[in-house]
């Protein structure tokens, strides 16, 4: 029997966006990294199973799905559901742009919901402990319903601003756009949410879990104030099947379906314009070369011209510059008004400045930049095997990149510290420490990639997003910064002079970046 | 005459390079057109235009006396293979094949069993497409040409990559498709090849047609090379 072409094609784009990685410890990594997330949700699950009661357990079970499948949504909708990679390959032949948009979007949805649905074994498992059939399975039928509209609504609003693509000056700033978006979202939806509940004036003396609790309980009563989402809450928490409840889901298949079609809408209306522009020679501008005698600056001009490749590259670059000072920003906003919880404002902690200090360089390492340096020069990596390109250099100059990316961001950041008044000229040694602890982490991320780059690649976030060496370089650059941090706040808890706890911690990343060229120049002959 | 391809006073640039200053070009039923062209002298562009992978200024591109708001109806009146074929690399390569005949409304045959043989590729068909090399890619696209059998065949550099047995016999189905009705355009820089294959033969040259006429009308007494040369 013929299958459907609109089955076909949907599942040919299931298939080829989320494919097994290749590299068998890729897949363990992989495996390992789900298990992990299992088993760390069954933890929290089981806390607040056990410290609350089955209708807050849904409740928080719900908000961290809806959450979830935000964030799976936004990582990989610039990928599918945005991304012209299809359009050499299907525009010659006869088949609708509503055809191909339609398999596009039903195919984002898909990973997203079946991951979010995979993780809600351990509440489905709790559930029935407690012997609550009946919520048990409303939330096995329903919330595939609910994270499927809150995933349409996000690729709707986002393809508002794909239908007109053709107006923006670059695809960088097309880019910015839609990461702002997605911040946005989520942010003014829990800012009017904490508001609401009136967290922000409670003072938390009860410890952590009493905290959470606390929390938990004020969001869930915010949430009943509120007649529509108490309707989605009610229909999920209560154990009764009524026509009302019954209304509500029907209500939100529409939504989902009427999402659905116009998003659908805006990315076919213009597919065609748009794709012809994202795919238009003419729009490659020249590059500025600065061709020197100088080695390394002609390394470094290379490194240049790969992260120029792609608008995707270029945004990434610039995000990761200015994401550890606008958390920083956002951090020491909220300390100025005062507008931390207890438990949370670590202020009042001498050691404030460490705390602050290792979370910049958390910030400063998040990106996927220097964890698929090799992966990102695509179809060009063959250069480095068959010109005489020395590798040394072209591992370095790709550690100088990031290096450079992560060190401005981290003085940003100390800038911003300055300017709320924290600074003290011990923070130099602090930002030393840090800066190293940057390079230490960059000359090890990209080893693995080095190794194994993936290579072919038609859509740039799939050699940034979509590629496994990230989870993989972790293994390879977090270690180091975890044990240094450990040794640092081991030697205040000891109480250790904090000045001389710090220069202890700054020779020992010294030493670590001596050890590490020596070894690498070593490793990489 | 009524002809199956008329294209008349097309134009298009790339920001303010044109590439195509008025392209005229019309393809009988059965003919095998070589278009013939040096480098950047703009055949994968009219290639592109043709099948509706590119925009263009003006001008009319007219398949069976269809344009392009046709829409699906114009695009089924052709099968299009690119230079750089561009599959979903996990889908198999037989897979593929029934999606595009799904796609032409084209109902299962033997024709694709035949083709497969025809082009020695038993072995690898039910494989992911991400494992072919350039010229089993090449043969696939053939193979779904000539099981779909459109009107016209169009194909950008389609010799590239393919071994000699599968040049011999590409050279072979080209001309009992087109003994049974159907009609190919291809672009080439393989001088002797076309001449060999082509019944007619367009030279491109400065966004123009310069030379379109039969292939033994053209090559008297000299090659196409000399020719093309002299053009």
């Amino acid at each position: 029997m013929k299958e459907n072409l609109q089955f076909q094609l949907t599942k040919f784009f299931i298939s080829s966006f989320y494919k097994k990685p290749k590299q068998q410890i890729q897949q363990v990594v992989l495996i390992i990294a789900i298990i992990y997330v299992l088993f760390q949700l069954t933890v929290i699950n089981f806390l607040v199973y056990y410290f609350m009661d089955s209708q807050l357990l849904i409740f928080y079970n719900l908000a961290f799905s809806i959450l979830l499948v935000y964030i799976l949504t936004c990582y990989l909708s610039t990928t599918q559901a945005f991304a012209f990679s299809e359009f050499k390959m299907l525009a010659s032949l006869p088949l609708s742009y509503r055809k191909i948009s339609t398999a596009k979007v039903v195919s984002s949805l898909f990973v997203p919901i079946f991951l979010t649905m995979i993780l809600q074994l351990p509440t489905i498992g709790f559930l029935l402990i407690d012997f609550k059939f009946i919520e048990a399975l409303k939330l096995i039928i329903f919330l595939p319903v609910l994270i499927g509209l809150i995933a349409m609504f996000l690729l709707f609003v986002l393809s508002c601003i794909h239908r007109f693509y053709a107006k923006f000056k670059s695809r960088v700033s097309y880019l910015l756009l839609n990461v702002v978006t997605m911040l946005l979202i989520p942010i003014i939806f829990i800012a009017y949410f904490v508001i609401e509940s009136g967290l922000l004036n409670h003072t938390y003396k009860d410890g952590f879990i009493n905290a959470a609790k606390y929390i938990l309980i004020q969001l869930f009563e915010t949430a009943s104030l509120m007649p529509w989402i108490d309707s989605i809450v009610e229909f999920f928490v209560s154990n009764k099947v009524s026509l009302h409840l019954i209304l509500v889901y029907v209500v939100l298949i529409i939504t989902t379906l009427l999402l659905s079609y116009f998003t659908i809408e805006n990315i076919s209306v213009n597919y065609f314009k748009n794709a012809l522009l994202e795919n238009n020679k003419s729009q490659w501008k020249g590059s500025r070369v600065y061709i020197s005698k100088n080695k390394w600056s002609n390394y470094l001009q290379r490194e240049i011209w790969v992260i120029q490749s792609e608008a995707y590259f270029k945004m990434q670059v610039l995000l990761g510059v200015l994401l550890a000072p606008i958390i920083s920003a956002i951090l020491l906003t909220l300390l100025h008004f005062d507008a931390l919880p207890d438990f949370l404002n670590v202020t009042k902690d001498e050691t404030f400045d460490i705390y602050f200090s290792y979370l910049v360089l958390f910030f400063c390492c998040m990106n996927n930049v220097s964890g698929t340096p090799y992966s990102r020069e695509g179809k060009y990596h063959y250069l480095l095997k068959c010109t005489p390109l020395d590798s040394n250099l072209v591992y370095f100059s790709k550690v100088i990149i990031s290096s450079t990316m992560g060190i401005i961001a981290l003085l940003l950041s100390f800038l911003l510290f300055a300017i709320f008044g924290f600074w003290e000229v011990e923070h130099l040694l602090l930002f030393m420490i840090i800066s190293g602890l940057i390079i230490c982490y960059n000359l090890l991320t990209p080893v693995y990639d080095m190794r194994n780059p993936l290579t072919e690649w038609e859509n740039p976030s799939v050699a940034a997003k979509s590629n496994t060496n990230v989870l993989i370089s972790l293994i390879y650059g977090l270690p180091i910064l975890l044990i240094i941090a450990a040794i640092h706040f081991g030697l205040i808890w000891l109480n250790v002079q904090s000045l001389l706890a710090t220069v202890i911690v700054l020779l020992m990343v010294v030493i670590t970046i001596v050890l590490l060229l020596n070894r690498l120049k070593k490793v990489l002959i | 005459m009524i002809h199956l391809l008329n294209i008349s006073n097309l134009k298009k640039s790339y920001s303010e390079k044109q590439v195509l200053k008025g392209v005229n070009l019309n393809v009988k039923k059965g003919e095998i057109l070589g278009f013939v062209g040096a480098n950047g002298a703009g055949k994968t562009t009219t290639l592109n235009i043709i099948t509706g992978m590119l925009d263009y200024e003006s001008g009319v591109v007219e398949i069976n006396g269809l344009n392009q708001t046709a829409g699906l109806d114009y695009k089924k009146q052709y099968f299009f293979i690119p230079d750089t074929v561009n599959v979903f690399k996990n889908v198999s390569g037989l897979d593929w094949i029934h999606f595009l005949m799904n796609l032409y409304e084209i109902e299962e045959n033997n024709k694709l069993e035949e083709y497969v043989q025809v082009f020695q590729m038993q072995e690898s068909i039910d494989k992911p497409i991400g494992t072919y090399s350039y010229g089993m890619l090449h043969k696939m696209s053939l193979i779904a040409a000539f099981t779909i059998n459109p009107p016209i065949i169009i194909m950008d550099e389609p010799l590239n990559g393919l071994d000699p047995n599968a040049v011999v016999v590409f050279k072979d189905l080209i001309k009992s498709y087109v003994d049974q009705g159907g009609t190919v355009i291809f672009s080439t820089h393989l001088l002797d090849i076309a001449e060999k294959i082509c019944t007619t033969v367009a030279i491109l040259k400065g966004g123009k047609i310069i030379l379109h006429d039969e292939i033994k009308n053209i090559t008297g007494s000299k090659s196409l090379e000399s020719i093309f040369m002299e053009a």
